[in-house]
């Protein structure tokens, strides 16, 4: 995910508009005002974007929401599933991502950064849902349907899938998402959870097992 | 038994198991791949096992995320939410802990005038007060009304420049604040009462064109970063909005309805009574009440919603027809933009909803369904000047009707194509001159002006090579500019009318052009730049006036 910004196209409108700005200000342009560090995990174009959306530009904000909404939506939905809160979670990561933007300092991708909000506005719901999902099995008020004798279509099989994921514990099945859904590296997601790369690597191996185990069960 | 079968009787649901993921993830043998697929054939709980195990990794079917309307209220509340749940500032807790109210009170208000507007405390004051973003705008009139009221009031457009709107075709008593308009270009505060007789084509802040049918009464009241609004007394305002995801959200007002807009194109109806009738051909609006900003309707493509009754119908022939100078073929831009500088041919875009109108060639006005109630005195018969041919147009000539108000902003394209009559019938050619005249017969209506770029764009193909046929290329890039707002494809056209006639006596126009689809499409250095080289060039030019008030810093350039 981490890139460096000598391979990133310029964004041209991005550049013009920190152009226009500079100009109705009387302000001299030069190579400086879009940022030319060597190495960095932000383009100058994102580094800008950042800098207006810190001032409380509201263009800039909706910007920001337009270019990650359906990254943080998704990976809101492919970690909880089917949820009428999605949407409202996806606000509140958002909400939190303004507040913070302050915070930011540029040390890691601005997806990495709305990934580690995600994790920290989902944990705890995750960890409520999870308890009480257990403490309603535990009671036998779920009826499972393996053992069925029908093939499960393709649909079917991906909600019976999405089913035992959510049997998973969280802080196993948030490594698992992060990993296989959403296709980042165990140091990324050691990056996001602020874990060690070795507990992010064990938990990934404990999460297949678990799913392993609960598919043949 | 085989040795094949013999392996597969060793290969049992644990091996299985054992090598699902590796078969999934393509990492095993072939041989082990094949006794893993032989054996889940055989086996109906290790064949479940891997439809599950396969749809784990596969992961589940994200559905869409929203878009449009949708998409912009999500962000909206998000950024309420924001506001709901920043942390008070330090001296609100500090004055909590002091518990000494009246103290903690006054300390408060000058702690609030001291320190509240450092980066990030408050997002929305901020929006007023950085020097760097919105609040760019000098100009007092740019963003002088916005009805989001409270934070999100920022004001102002990137630069000043760009919140001027321009006049493309038709007339009508154009009023700003300090009396008529006297040019083509105008800025928020100005009115526009259209003759009885013809519509008129409004381009607003290079974002949006407009055409409002004769009669109507409409005027622009807001370009900030966040709001476009335009107010409609009287009359059929026709929309087309291709809104990028940082553009402002338009809004018309009427006296009992407020019309939102993501982008889409529309139109707005007041009827004499007062009654506003809203219809959709493309995309989506959203319906609300002005006095409490209430949802009336949500209004999707193909609909039209009348307030007073709140009723739905189908998008009549009145709208499409009053849509029609908007059309911008879809279909011919994702051919190739590089090369493609004709605009509309008479025919509705694929890509408006309209109920009951056929396919193909039959997506003309003459197919529309028209209600008992609409008045047929809409010209039709458009689909049928195919041109390319070389066969006469059917349209017949129109005789221009000018107006003084008109005379007085003066078309720079009525005397770019007169010149073109007059070096072709110099040339002789009565086929190219037939040719011509059909498509001066469309630039002179303001009904059917927009149709003029397809016409010349013909014209070109065909006479590209004659010397006579170079100022077709300007006049193509201005009405592709006015009517598409495709800015790259109307610079192409202008630089190959430069290459080709650099000494012509319209250089000018094209030079003007050129700095003017720089500053509408947001470009201000590379507009600033044009606009030097044109002083430089024509030190006593006439548009020497217009690129000033954009830009009144250049004044120093003329000396």
């Amino acid at each position: 995910m981490s890139y460096k910004l000598q391979n990133q196209p310029h964004d041209l409108e991005a550049v013009q508009r920190v152009e226009n700005i500079a100009i109705a200000h009387g302000q001299p342009l030069s190579s400086e005002s879009v940022g030319t560090d060597a190495v960095t995990y932000l383009s100058p174009e994102e580094r800008l974007l950042i800098d207006r959306a810190k001032a409380g530009e509201h263009r800039a904000l909706r910007q920001l929401y337009g270019q990650y909404h359906a990254q943080v939506r998704a990976h809101l939905f492919r970690l909880l599933g089917k949820d009428c809160e999605v949407d409202d979670l996806t606000q509140i990561v958002f909400a939190r991502a303004f507040n913070a933007l302050d915070k930011f300092q540029g040390n890691s991708t601005l997806s990495t950064w709305l990934y580690r909000i995600t994790a920290n506005t989902t944990h705890n719901l995750m960890r409520q849902r999870f308890r009480r999902e257990r403490v309603k099995s535990a009671f036998g008020w779920f009826s499972q349907s393996a053992g069925t004798d029908v093939q499960p279509s393709r649909v079917e099989a991906r909600d019976e899938a999405h089913r035992i994921l959510q049997k998973v514990r969280p802080d196993l099945r948030e490594v698992f998402v992060l990993y296989h859904y959403e296709g980042l590296t165990l140091q990324e997601i050691s990056d996001i959870l602020d874990k060690p790369v070795s507990t992010v690597g064990d938990r990934l191996t404990r999460a297949r097992k678990k799913l392993r185990e609960l598919v043949s069960a | 038994m085989s040795p094949s079968n013999d392996k597969l009787r060793h290969y049992g649901c644990h091996e299985c198991r054992e090598d699902a993921e590796l078969v999934m993830s393509d990492r095993a043998t072939p041989a082990a791949s094949d006794l893993y697929h032989g054996h889940i054939r055989e086996c109906r709980d290790c064949r479940r096992m891997h439809r599950l195990l396969y749809a784990l990794y596969e992961g589940p079917i994200v559905p869409a995320a929203p878009t449009g309307l949708d998409e912009e209220k999500q962000f909206h509340a998000a950024l309420r939410r924001s506001r709901e749940e920043r942390p008070a500032p330090w001296y609100h807790k500090l004055s909590m802990r002091a518990g000494i109210a009246a103290l903690a009170g006054s300390a408060a208000v000058l702690g609030m005038a001291l320190f509240d507007i450092g980066p990030g405390k408050d997002l929305a004051a901020l929006t007023s007060s950085d020097p760097t973003v919105a609040s760019a705008s000098p100009d007092p009139r740019v963003g002088a009304k916005s009805h989001h009221g409270g934070p999100d009031d920022a004001g102002g457009i990137e630069h000043p420049a760009q919140s001027y709107g321009r006049i493309i075709g038709g007339h009508a008593k154009v009023s700003t604040k300090d009396g008529e308009a006297i040019t083509d270009a105008f800025g928020v505060g100005t009115r526009f009462e259209v003759a009885k007789d013809q519509p008129m084509q409004v381009g607003l802040a290079g974002k949006l064109v407009a055409n409002f049918t004769p009669g109507t009464d409409v005027t622009w009241t807001a370009a900030s970063p966040i709001l476009l609004e335009l107010e409609l007394e009287h009359g059929i305002a026709a929309i087309r909005y291709d809104r990028k995801p940082s553009d402002p959200i338009l809004q018309v007002r009427t006296p009992d309805a407020v019309v939102r807009v993501v982008g889409t194109v529309f139109t707005v109806q007041v009827e004499d009574e007062g009654d506003t009738r809203v219809s959709v051909l493309r995309g989506q609006v959203e319906v609300l009440s002005p006095s409490n900003n209430r949802q009336l309707a949500e209004l999707e493509s193909g609909f039209r919603y009348d307030v007073e009754t709140g009723t739905f119908a189908d998008v009549g022939l009145v709208e499409v027809a009053a849509a029609m100078p908007l059309s911008n073929d879809r279909a011919d831009a994702a051919a190739g933009p590089e090369d493609i500088l004709a605009l509309a041919d008479g025919r509705i875009p694929d890509d408006w909803h309209v109920p009951g109108l056929p396919s193909g060639e039959f997506r003309t006005l003459d197919y529309v369904p028209a209600a008992a109630d609409e008045v047929p005195d809409i010209e039709l018969s458009v689909g049928a000047d195919k041109g390319d041919n070389g066969s006469p147009m059917t349209i017949a000539p129109i005789v221009p009707t000018e107006s003084p108000a008109r005379r007085a902003r003066r078309d720079d394209g009525q005397d770019i194509i007169e010149a073109l009559v007059r070096d072709t019938e110099a040339s002789k050619r009565q086929e190219m001159l037939d040719k011509l005249e059909a498509c001066r017969s469309l630039y002179y209506s303001p009904q059917r002006r927009y149709r003029a770029a397809a016409c010349l764009s013909s014209f070109i193909s065909k006479y590209g090579n004659d010397p006579a046929a170079a100022e077709g290329y300007l006049l193509t890039g201005m009405l592709r500019m006015d009517y598409a707002l495709d800015y790259k494809a109307a610079e192409k056209a202008f630089e190959t009318f430069l290459k080709r006639a650099p000494k012509h006596s319209n250089a000018e126009v094209a030079h003007y052009r050129m700095w003017l689809a720089a500053v509408e499409d947001g470009r201000i250095s590379v507009a600033l730049q044009r606009a030097r080289k044109y002083l430089s060039k024509y030190p006593d030019g006439r548009y020497i006036g217009r690129i000033l008030q954009r830009f009144p810093e250049l004044k120093s350039e003329l000396h």
